[in-house]
């Protein structure tokens, strides 16, 4: 069987047989047809012959343009109540420009979605999640007593919380910008949910969720808190929020929470099973290397520091990144951007050095 | 019946678990729990996760032999992969488990 290769496209011009990271890279980048063959191929658990590898077609990594004019930018907001059930999204109960709802959670996930969008507009010319002016689906009350806020590859969901461990997952804005950081990352090539490349998502969520609530408060780098989720512990709970990007394993110390267990530095790097290798756990690596990097720097932390990541996300283009890729290439759009020999390039490498990564 | 359940990741990536007995939860509940924790139900619940989405939570369920039925059945899935029966017995059972640590605290 033979086809021809298209013009500009990412056909592979031959047959292959595809390995679990290629398919696990389909999987995340490609688009609904390619993600059902993936997983079709991982059901089998067969080796797949003869398949096409059209790996990554245009829409699925796609780099965001910046937006010339935004003005007249407005997101599309729509909050739906999700009345306590397992499903989604729910009845719509607010939609862009509507009024200010009766219910608290529906108004702080319309105005946290809307302050999101604002840092990701005005900062990095970022139209919305994907670029191009999607739409910023939330639901909230999502299951009874739920204790959890996701990402679900095209909207938001927050649970009510259950008052004993954590309360409603809308309470933080820094949360809600976490989740929709997840969207920024899945439009821009995505980085596989797994083991470094995973922690690397977590972290871009985390790092973007703090500076979307320093912005909102036009704090600098040394007059914020650095945490995520605070607020969300419940009246019991010893803690102060979910994670620390200031002191990675210092957030919270509880008999039922159990320990914040970040770690900062790469000796203490966890190996695990559990949490998809420890996304959120290892995750404290990087984020603490940025919170490093935006306090040496001073001022906002949003505008140089913040310019480097998000830069490195847009270029990266590797979804198995280590964090090791990671850095060297904050470092190298460091030096293109401020000069090889900047403080905001000394202060990069500085920063993993402290973390335990030479670059 | 008696179960492991355990619950990890989610956007905060904690992980509880905890061995329970539905019969001293209540009629209710045991009730509904038994019904929607039917070895086919989860089964099917073990289909591939969709990598898109992020901050999921994962279950780990062990049905622990009762009776004449001498196997241990063992099921990891994520939230997304499961009927929504199964999540909100889930959840109920979850919030019984965490009640009872939290009065020990």
């Amino acid at each position: 069987m033979g086809y021809a290769p298209r013009p500009m496209s990412y056909a592979h011009p031959r047959h292959c047989i595809l390995p679990p990271h290629m398919i696990e890279a389909i999987r995340l980048r490609g688009d609904a047809g390619l993600r059902k063959m993936a997983d079709g191929i991982e059901q089998d658990g067969q080796r797949f012959r003869a398949a096409r590898c059209e790996l990554m077609p245009p829409a699925a990594t796609r780099r965001t343009q910046p937006v010339a004019a935004r003005a007249r930018i407005k997101p599309e907001r729509k909050v739906y109540d999700a009345q306590q059930r397992r499903r989604l999204p729910g009845k719509l109960v607010r939609a862009e420009g509507d009024a200010r709802s009766s219910d608290a959670d529906v108004d702080r996930a319309y105005d946290g979605a809307g302050a999101t969008f604002k840092l990701f507009l005005n900062v990095y010319q970022r139209h919305s999640l994907d670029g191009e002016g999607m739409p910023l689906v939330s639901s909230v009350h999502y299951g009874k007593s739920y204790n959890n806020a996701f990402w679900d590859g095209e909207q938001m969901v927050y649970g009510d919380g259950d008052g004993i461990l954590f309360r409603s997952f809308t309470r933080s804005l820094s949360v809600i910008a976490h989740e929709l950081s997840h969207g920024v990352v899945q439009f821009s090539g995505g980085l596989v949910y797994r083991d470094q490349s995973g922690a690397l998502s977590e972290s871009f969520a985390d790092v973007f969720g703090v500076l979307t609530l320093q912005y909102r408060r036009k704090q600098a780098a040394h007059e914020a808190d650095w945490l995520v989720g605070k607020g969300l512990l419940g009246p019991d709970v010893r803690g102060a929020a979910l994670r620390s990007l200031k002191a990675p394993g210092t957030a919270y110390d509880d008999a039922v929470l159990g320990k914040d267990p970040q770690p900062f530095h790469m000796d203490d790097f966890v190996y695990t099973s559990s949490d998809n290798g420890g996304v959120h756990i290892n995750s404290g690596i990087p984020n603490h290397a940025f919170y490093l990097l935006a306090q040496n720097l001073c001022g906002n932390a949003w505008e140089r520091a913040g310019h480097i990541w998000y830069d490195t996300l847009q270029s990266i283009d590797n979804p198995h990144a280590s964090f090791a890729d990671w850095a060297d290439r904050t470092l190298e759009l460091a030096r293109e951007r401020f000069g090889a020999g900047s403080t905001e390039a000394i202060q990069t490498r500085r920063s993993w050095k402290l973390v335990g990564i030479a670059v | 019946m008696k179960l492991i359940l355990s619950c990890s990741g989610g956007v905060v990536g904690s992980r509880i678990q905890a061995q329970l007995d539905t019969a001293e939860l209540g009629a209710e509940l045991a009730r509904r729990a038994e019904a929607a924790l039917q070895p086919e139900k989860l089964a099917q619940a073990s289909s591939p996760e969709n990598p898109l989405r992020t901050d999921v939570l994962e279950y780990d369920l062990t049905l622990l032999p009762e009776g004449e039925d001498t196997d241990f059945r063992h099921y990891r899935f994520s939230e997304t992969s499961a009927a929504p029966e199964v999540l909100e017995v889930l959840d109920e059972l979850m919030q019984e488990i965490i009640r009872l640590r939290a009065r020990r605290r």
